[in-house]
């Protein structure tokens, strides 16, 4: 184990073809955390990780991977790395447990090491049994679980998630989130990107918003919220929604933010504006607790960031 | 610090044994299909042996001193190591490259481009190896081959699966696509196996032609 942070990066920039994709980022890891990238697609997530990884060399900046400097020194590095990429790369020639043999000997681990280890694995992994499993007839959650047990077979101290549920159904993602956690009780420090703003507020004790290749925030997801959002939120559906938004609802609430048929009003006491609301039974409303998802849409925008 | 580090890195490679479990990744790989393997690899050649040997070199008188069969056996242990070697580097590294990203995989773990870049190449080599010595065999059973001299022709193999498979894959990493190798093999393959005397002597040629001479001979 390294006493240090596991992953420092200071003022990190790297362009693609003259435009800055991450600009000045600086983070430090704390033992033992689950840190979230949030951001919008292509706001530099992933370069950022590709960097610290070695794989991408950054214009300038300084990163310190498990106490060895970067890109440096990233080979040596990476041999207590567990990487899960955002696209499952598992190889389709062989079956689960080959995948992870093959996988142990890239981090010079004999068969002998790494066999024992397979059916530990598969179990962490919920795929007990599937030994001789061909790739392509496993469903995409059991892809993203093996490409997971795949990760630890180094045993890694640090692991690294490049939008792990992302295109997973809700019972896929609920196991890799508890997956997850039971990695992070037993020592390991996470580093995960992410958009899934459920998992950045399940997992994640701090979280950085990444925007422009830019850090703009890192706090607890909580505070995130307290910070930058009213407390409760009212969707209002229908028809009449927009010109009510523009008409009346600025009396009740904070701010209101109209997309396509649904107000969204933003409220730190939602009561003035349900009882109004009462009244208008062709506008159907959704009152509930403001969550990291809205944090992000007030800061991103609702356009689309491609 | 990193100062304004270029993209172009022009320094020597750095390989490392890890290197070997990329090739060995390649093995087990083909050794799930060995046999259909090994079997495209030869049935072609030899198709090719048999039916221009017996039926073009019946036409034939002797062709350096030796029947035309014999001489044709020789130019298809090279012709077909550098075929195999080919395909290994272009298609099946292009598929592990973009299609499988089988090596965005193993860079995420502590193995380098420069030893996956050596696996692969030391895997096409030994593929295509396998390939041009399977036929070596075959043709020394049937007798084409009488003097054990013909045994240095193991290394000359290695090295051809070597040279073609470094070149496939300089293709294999400037390809946009696969469609891309059609033009490696006709402007560049094809030529070569025609010129350079796999089915005919080279001297025969126009007089202002006079190539190396073939790797095998």
């Amino acid at each position: 184990m390294h006493p240090q942070s596991p992953l420092i990066v200071s003022t990190l920039q790297k362009s693609y073809a003259g435009k800055r994709v991450v600009d000045g980022l600086n983070l430090e890891l704390v033992r033992g955390e689950c840190f979230g990238l949030l951001g919008p697609n292509g706001a530099g997530k992933t370069t950022t990780l590709r960097c610290c990884l070695g794989l991408t060399t950054p214009d300038s900046g300084a990163i310190t991977l498990v106490g060895l400097p970067v890109p440096a020194q990233a080979r040596e590095a990476r041999a207590s790395i567990g990487v899960v990429p955002q696209f499952d790369n598992l190889d389709p020639d062989f079956t689960a447990a080959e995948n992870l043999l093959v996988y142990g000997r890239y981090f010079g681990l004999s068969d002998a090491d790494i066999r024992p280890k397979i059916p530990e694995l598969l179990e962490f992994a919920g795929l007990a049994g599937k030994e001789n499993a061909n790739i392509r007839t496993l469903s995409g959650g059991m892809k993203r679980r093996l490409t997971l047990a795949r990760a630890l077979v180094n045993d890694p101290d640090l692991l690294v998630l490049d939008e792990p549920t992302t295109g997973l159904d809700p019972q896929a993602r609920h196991l890799i989130w508890e997956r997850l956690k039971r990695l992070l009780s037993q020592g390991k420090t996470i580093l995960l990107t992410t958009h899934v703003m459920d998992e950045a507020d399940r997992l994640c004790q701090r979280l950085a918003r990444v925007d422009a290749g830019r850090m703009m925030t890192i706090c607890p997801p909580r505070e995130l919220i307290r910070e930058h959002i009213e407390a409760q939120v009212v969707e209002v559906y229908g028809e009449d929604a927009p010109t009510w938004a523009l008409n009346q609802a600025p009396a009740f609430a904070q701010r209101v933010e109209v997309s396509g048929e649904t107000a969204f009003c933003y409220v730190s006491d939602a009561t003035a504006l349900l009882q109004h609301l009462a009244d208008k039974p062709q506008l159907r409303t959704l009152h509930r607790p403001a969550n990291l998802e809205d944090v992000f849409l007030k800061l991103t925008g609702r356009d689309l960031r491609d | 610090m990193i100062k304004a580090m270029s993209a172009l890195d022009y320094s020597l490679p750095r390989f490392s044994l890890r290197a070997l479990a990329v090739w060995r990744r390649n093995f087990l790989v083909w050794r799930k299909l060995a046999i259909p393997s090994l079997l495209g690899n030869l049935a072609d050649p030899m198709i090719y042996l048999f039916g221009l040997g017996y039926g073009l070199g019946g036409l034939l008188p002797q062709v350096g001193g030796v029947t035309y069969i014999a001489f044709l056996a020789s130019g298809t242990v090279c012709g077909s190591t550098m075929n195999a070697a080919s395909f290994e580097a272009l298609y099946s590294s292009f598929s592990r490259m973009h299609m499988q990203k089988t090596w965005e995989a193993i860079m995420n773990a502590p193995v380098s481009l420069d030893d996956v870049m050596l696996g692969e190449l030391l895997w096409a080599a030994a593929k295509a190896s396998l390939s041009g010595v399977a036929i070596l065999a075959v043709i020394l059973m049937l007798g084409f081959v009488a003097s054990p001299l013909a045994l240095w022709a193991l290394p000359v193999i290695f090295i051809t699966g070597l040279c073609f498979a470094a070149l496939g894959l300089i293709i294999t990493a400037l390809a946009p696509s696969y469609d891309f190798f059609m033009y490696y093999f006709t402007l560049f393959i094809t030529p070569m196996v025609l010129l350079c005397g796999v089915f005919f002597p080279p001297i025969n040629c126009h007089p202002w032609y006079k190539p190396s001479p073939h790797g095998c001979r």
